[in-house]
């Protein structure tokens, strides 16, 4: 009790240096905590960017370029694939539903999907959340698109507006759809993930804009179908390039697999997208590394902090220790006061960051999860977050040893008097 | 009789020096016993009362407190011997600036059963010894639980030094030019109170000053020069930060 009480004393006594030596070890805590949330928020959404789907399936090509283009919208298919072979698998008798999407053309630099109306039935994310409309309704008619959020947001687009749509990508296209004007229909509500910077058409529409089209290169003046004829038209879709597989049990997702690998009729390849989603994760995850070594770095700095005010206040206090010691506190006792201060300080340092952290996440973290996509919702320390104060509060007594160490051999030095 | 103190045939130098800096052959004190310490700038008073006090050991001879040999005890040993048997009061900044006057006087009770001990026998609690040795000692304790320490003049917070190093009734108080800061009559007066306590608990007093003019009012003057085996003025303490 006597400890405590002359530690908690001398360290109110130098109120100002105990402070900021808290608000230090505090700012390391809110940082290393902080970037560890960020850190596995940032893994969280880039795993959840897809959920529910068992298999993407696409023309054979690498596994990491299917999934980049198919849910990262990056990169480009090496080849379409057959409508006729998606038709074919979508019936097999394992498969619960399969979303086709079609690639290829973009708005002012945003892809454009061609897919099914059970894109916004079937498609999850960030574990079982479904996609939900912001505005509007799903496209219904053939010349009608629901917009991504960022897509409507960032282009100040509103239901009811026209917009056309470009062939291949590129902000400025030379080769656009013009002709054949879509309504916005829908605006989706923010996701967090690619979905948001996608523009969602029908695939009958994808084979409308390409009807008119002679081998890659747009038709020429007179030869265009129009709006009103293609409207009139029984269009069917010829070629996607890639689709989603949600399949009745996860048991049969190897033998599923297997069964696309091997189709005959078209060389096609099927992945499954957690375990692909992992790989790229360890190909980008340095940032992560870096990101960790940072925050470490950020914690060595202010224990050297805490050492140093520590070091600092010695000289001002070895008389201090010579009074304790003539009143009859032994020479551990210096050194014992010195780690209950540093003890002390770690404690409501990593108090303070702590709750620095929940407060930012408290005010912040919804605002950044929907601007920025990244999962940083409030939730109860993790283990981890608690082996890391742990390994401060040790850290920090490790780094006090020396103060302490030298407060003990001052004392032993000066003994029970300082001359002035 | 053994004397309380008994100094025999001591000589202390510092480590890695070759030179004697403080030789004595026989100094006593007996219990209860107040003795007058004088002697110039350097001539080892410091160390002596560091040797008595068990901060420092000397390389030869023995100093025998309250029949304990305190060359024979480990340091931790020395420390509970001082912290239960004496008290001390030096020249100035003897108190906590973080305590109020009150928790200065009663935390050698925090470190010393014995001192808490010898309280109870008394019937008092600690914080009522303590207010009674304040205001024996001419300090209204209702004024000074207003004031901080730095509030304090420079007598009061020697009286405040007196009081806690009374507490307990310890067997020796070890005073280290504790009037050099005071003028001549709060001297007098410090000097007269510090007496009266002494008596009335029995504790023996060594106190050390350059001031030859305060020796009058002791049992003893001793001059350090005089029982030093080789009177010699040495340089200061290498270890001494001052």
């Amino acid at each position: 009790m006597t400890l405590l009480r002359i530690a908690k004393k001398s360290l109110l006594n130098r109120k100002g240096t105990t402070f900021l030596t808290v608000l230090s070890v505090g700012l390391s805590v809110t940082l290393l905590l902080g970037i560890e949330r960020v850190r596995t928020g940032a893994r969280q959404s880039f795993e959840s960017t897809i959920s529910g789907v068992d298999l993407i399936a696409g023309a054979r090509s690498g596994p990491i370029n299917l999934l980049l283009f198919s849910v990262f919208r990056l990169g480009n298919a090496v080849h379409n694939i057959s409508y006729a072979s998606f038709e074919k698998l979508k019936n097999h008798e394992q498969v619960e539903w399969a979303i086709p999407i079609s690639l290829g053309d973009s708005h002012r630099g945003f892809r454009v999907v061609g897919t099914h109306q059970d894109y916004f039935k079937y498609y999850q994310f960030a574990g079982d959340q479904q996609l939900t409309l912001d505005q509007g309704k799903p496209f219904a008619g053939l010349f009608e698109t629901v917009l991504g959020f960022d897509v409507a947001a960032k282009l100040k687009y509103r239901v009811g507006d026209t917009i056309t749509l470009s062939h291949g990508m590129g902000v400025v296209s030379f080769q656009d759809h013009g002709d054949k004007p879509f309504t916005v229909v829908g605006i989706l509500a923010k996701t967090g993930t690619p979905v948001d910077q996608s523009v969602h058409v029908s695939l009958e529409a994808i084979q409308a804009l390409h009807l008119d089209w002679q081998d890659g290169a747009p038709p020429l003046d007179g030869d265009q179908l129009s709006p009103a004829a293609l409207l009139k038209m029984q269009l069917a879709p010829s070629d996607i390039t890639a689709f989603f597989v949600k399949l009745k049990s996860r048991i049969s997702i190897f033998e599923v697999q297997r069964e696309i690998n091997n189709y005959e009729e078209e060389a096609l390849m099927a992945i499954i997208p957690g375990v692909i989603l992992r790989e790229l994760w360890n190909l980008v995850g340095v940032a992560e590394q870096a990101l960790w070594v940072v925050s470490v770095l950020v914690f060595f700095v202010s224990l050297i902090g805490v050492m140093t005010s520590m070091l600092a206040a010695l000289n001002e206090r070895r008389r201090e220790m010579a009074i304790l010691r003539s009143i009859g506190a032994k020479k551990s006792f210096v050194f014992t006061v010195l780690m209950t201060e540093s003890l002390i300080i770690t404690l409501f340092g990593e108090l303070l960051g702590v709750s620095a952290l929940y407060f930012v996440l408290m005010v912040f973290g919804s605002a950044l999860e929907s601007q920025v996509g990244l999962s940083l919702r409030l939730f109860a320390p993790t283990s981890r977050d608690v082996v890391y104060l742990i390994t401060i509060l040790v850290a920090s007594l490790l780094a006090s040893t020396i103060p302490a160490w030298v407060a003990y051999k001052n004392s032993l030095a000066d003994g029970l008097t300082i001359k002035n | 009789m053994k004397p309380l103190l008994q100094v025999q045939n001591i000589r202390f130098r510092w480590p890695q020096t070759d030179t004697w800096i403080l030789e004595v052959d026989l100094f006593k004190v007996a219990a209860g016993e107040h003795v007058f310490i004088h002697g110039p700038s350097g001539s080892g008073k410091s160390t002596l009362l560091k040797l008595i006090g068990g901060v420092l050991v000397p390389q030869q001879g023995d100093i025998f407190f309250l029949n304990t040999n305190l060359t024979q005890l480990s340091s931790e040993a020395r420390d509970t011997l001082r912290g239960n048997h004496m008290g001390f009061i030096f020249q100035m900044f003897n108190l906590l600036p973080y305590f109020s006057a009150l928790e200065n006087v009663t935390l050698p009770c925090e470190f010393s059963t014995q001192k808490s001990a010898r309280i109870f026998e008394s019937k008092r609690s600690i914080t009522e010894e303590a207010t009674r040795l304040l205001t024996e000692l001419k300090l209204d304790t209702k004024i000074l639980a207003q004031k901080t320490i730095s509030q304090l003049s420079v007598g009061q917070q020697q009286r405040v030094a007196a009081a806690r190093a009374l507490m307990g009734r310890p067997e020796l108080i070890i005073a280290d030019e504790p009037t050099s800061a005071l003028d001549r009559e709060v001297t007098g007066n410090f000097l007269d109170l510090l007496f009266a306590e002494c008596h009335k608990s029995g504790t023996a007093l060594i106190f050390v000053s350059h001031d030859r003019s305060l020796g009058a009012k002791f049992d003893r003057v001793v001059s350090l020069p005089d029982i030093q085996r080789t009177p010699h003025i040495h340089s200061e303490d290498p270890h001494d930060p001052a």
